[in-house]
């Protein structure tokens, strides 16, 4: 098991005024390899949660497994932690502050003492797998646009090597085709570079489309832990009940089923969506020759 | 009235080539209308709003604000009383320590009287439905509740047009809601006119009128109906079709004649499958 959680436990503002409790009792399995993606109303702990899986935070009660070692212990190299699960926090392009792109990213490498030449070689790595260009190295941060600069951010955590990355709302505040952009780089460095994701995101539609494994959090605990599919029809009713919704699509097909429509549960994709009224159509046609 | 005429800017950097940001814009803005900007980033909403209440200036043509131009220094105090903006990120908005505070800002520095002050600010917190939070500490309020005070602090003001700026952008699914609601309120209760700029389609569904732009220029002017008829123009703008949209523009090609390919809400879309299914 590549991350564990045992009974989890984190209250901000511990015997203050105003102590909140943001996780409660999280139990969670991580495997190497996964796509996760995780969503939830603002509030319900994601962000607490995902700082707790590289020792950001440590649980009031509660442990937290990395490759089988407790994390919270005493003597335990963080550093090292970090630099093999990788946090992308929200907005990382307020993070940036080198002169060019090139130092940007290899202020981390630069950190874990690599020569020169070898910090060269992953500039130009992690550089691809964001899909921008070696001419941007003498670029400014800062003469991107938004959707540039956090690939940027994504590529300077990407240089430390990390076997999983955390991403907390990646594509906030982007228009569709930065928010494309990104997701389609996530969805590459998973298959392509095997990286574990984990990704935190309000756009149920994309996220019901791109990941193997969904969790939902809400009011601290995680109550819901599945495939989309399984999850969207199988417990549509909570989703709506919590206020989390379902993706469009998704929910005109259980309308239609709550009418009483024999008619497919947990489409995910409008081309599902599509195949399935035509399908229908078909079949109903059909039976009326007959 | 807001009227636009031959609206063009062009952004002078330093060492760098001019960017034109807008060019030649013809727009009239009536009274009490829910006009939607939409537009994807860099297409010139942000400065075609920052034009109307006088924040920035036109590089050529004119903006008349109730027949006073935005060029004409003496009227422009009195342009950004009748023009209220509300930005996009909620915490840099928010200057006072509790929310009845912030709302009274605006007012105290218009001079006007405590009794005056204090019905303004009861009537503010009313129509965005935070009257259980008046002496509440900003910070401790959500992201739509935040947005929401700095609606507040706007209307208390009694402007004729609020211009929002992407209020949405940065708020969860709950707080969208909250905020478009309270918009919504403001434009049919109230009578402001609305004028609302965002990047996701799926909001300009309450709008009576929607302006797109496109690399600084009006692509397309109309109702939300006959816009999201153009599926394949709006995408080559870079916007994102809803999903229902996008699925029932797909049936009505495929021969689902009684599907409308402008179909905007789920509901409606339901309406029409069971026709067929």
């Amino acid at each position: 098991m590549f991350i564990r959680l045992e009974n989890v436990n984190y209250t901000y503002n511990l015997n203050m005024p105003f102590e909140t409790v943001a996780l409660n009792n999280i139990n969670l399995e991580i495997e190497k390899g996964e796509f996760i993606g995780l969503i939830g109303h603002t509030g319900c702990g994601k962000t607490t949660l995902i700082q707790h899986l590289n020792g950001l935070l440590t649980p009031t009660s509660g442990k937290v497994y990395i490759e089988g070692i407790d994390i919270c212990q005493k003597g335990v190299n963080l550093k090292l932690i970090r630099q093999k699960i990788g946090l992308v926090f929200q907005y990382p392009e307020n993070q940036l502050f080198e002169e060019n792109i090139f130092e940007e990213i290899a202020f981390g490498p630069r950190k874990l003492g690599l020569t020169e030449e070898e910090i060269k070689k992953r500039v130009y790595e992690v550089l691809e797998m964001v899909d921008l260009d070696v001419s941007y190295t003498e670029r400014s941060p800062f003469s991107l646009s938004g959707g540039e600069m956090r690939r940027i951010a994504i590529a300077s955590i990407l240089s430390l090597k990390p076997q999983m990355l955390v991403l907390d709302e990646p594509t906030a505040n982007l228009d569709p085709q930065g928010r494309s952009k990104i997701l389609s780089e996530i969805k590459n460095i998973h298959d392509h570079y095997g990286i574990t994701i984990l990704l935190v995101s309000h756009n149920m539609e994309k996220i019901a489309e791109m990941v193997e494994r969904l969790l939902v959090m809400n009011k601290g605990k995680i109550i819901l832990d599945g495939s989309p599919r399984e999850i969207f029809s199988r417990h549509a009713e909570q989703l709506i009940d919590i206020g989390l919704g379902l993706p469009q699509v998704t929910q005109c097909f259980y309308e239609l089923k709550k009418r009483g429509k024999s008619i497919k549960e947990g489409v995910l994709t409008v081309e599902e969506a599509e195949r399935e009224v035509l399908k229908k159509i078909k079949a109903l046609a059909n039976n009326l020759q007959k | 009235m807001i009227k636009i005429k031959n609206l063009s800017h062009i952004y002078n950097i330093p060492r760098r080539d001019p960017i034109i940001a807008l060019k030649e814009i013809n727009l009239e803005i009536e009274r009490g209308e829910f006009l939607t900007i939409i537009g994807s980033n860099g297409s010139g909403k942000s400065t075609l709003a920052r034009h109307i209440n006088g924040l920035l200036l036109p590089t050529s043509g004119d903006v008349w604000v109730k027949g006073m131009n935005t060029k004409d220094r003496e009227c422009l105090w009195k342009i950004r009383q009748e023009v209220g903006m509300v930005f996009q990120n909620p915490d840099n908005q928010i200057v006072a320590t509790t929310v009845e505070d912030d709302i009274a800002f605006g007012l105290e520095n218009m001079g006007i009287d405590r009794e005056n002050m204090l019905e303004r600010v009861n009537w503010a917190l009313q129509v965005v439905g935070l009257e259980e939070y008046r002496r509440f500490e900003p910070h401790l309020l959500s992201g739509g509740q935040k947005q929401r005070v700095a609606i507040a602090g706007v209307i208390a003001m009694h402007p004729s047009f609020l211009i929002l700026d992407e209020p949405t952008a940065m708020l969860d699914p709950r707080g969208r809601k909250e905020v478009i609601e309270v918009i919504k309120k403001l434009n049919q209760e109230e009578g402001i006119t609305v004028i609302f700029i965002t990047h996701l389609m799926e909001e300009v569904i309450e709008s009576n009128r929607v302006v797109v732009l496109n690399k600084g220029e009006i692509a397309l002017n109309g109702k939300p109906k006959d816009i999201f008829l153009k599926v394949d123009a709006l995408r080559s703008f870079a916007l994102d079709i809803p999903q229902i949209t996008e699925l029932a523009f797909r049936l009505n090609h495929k021969g689902l004649k009684n599907i409308s390919p402008s179909t905007l809400k789920v509901e409606e879309m339901v309406e029409q499958l069971c026709l067929y299914v």
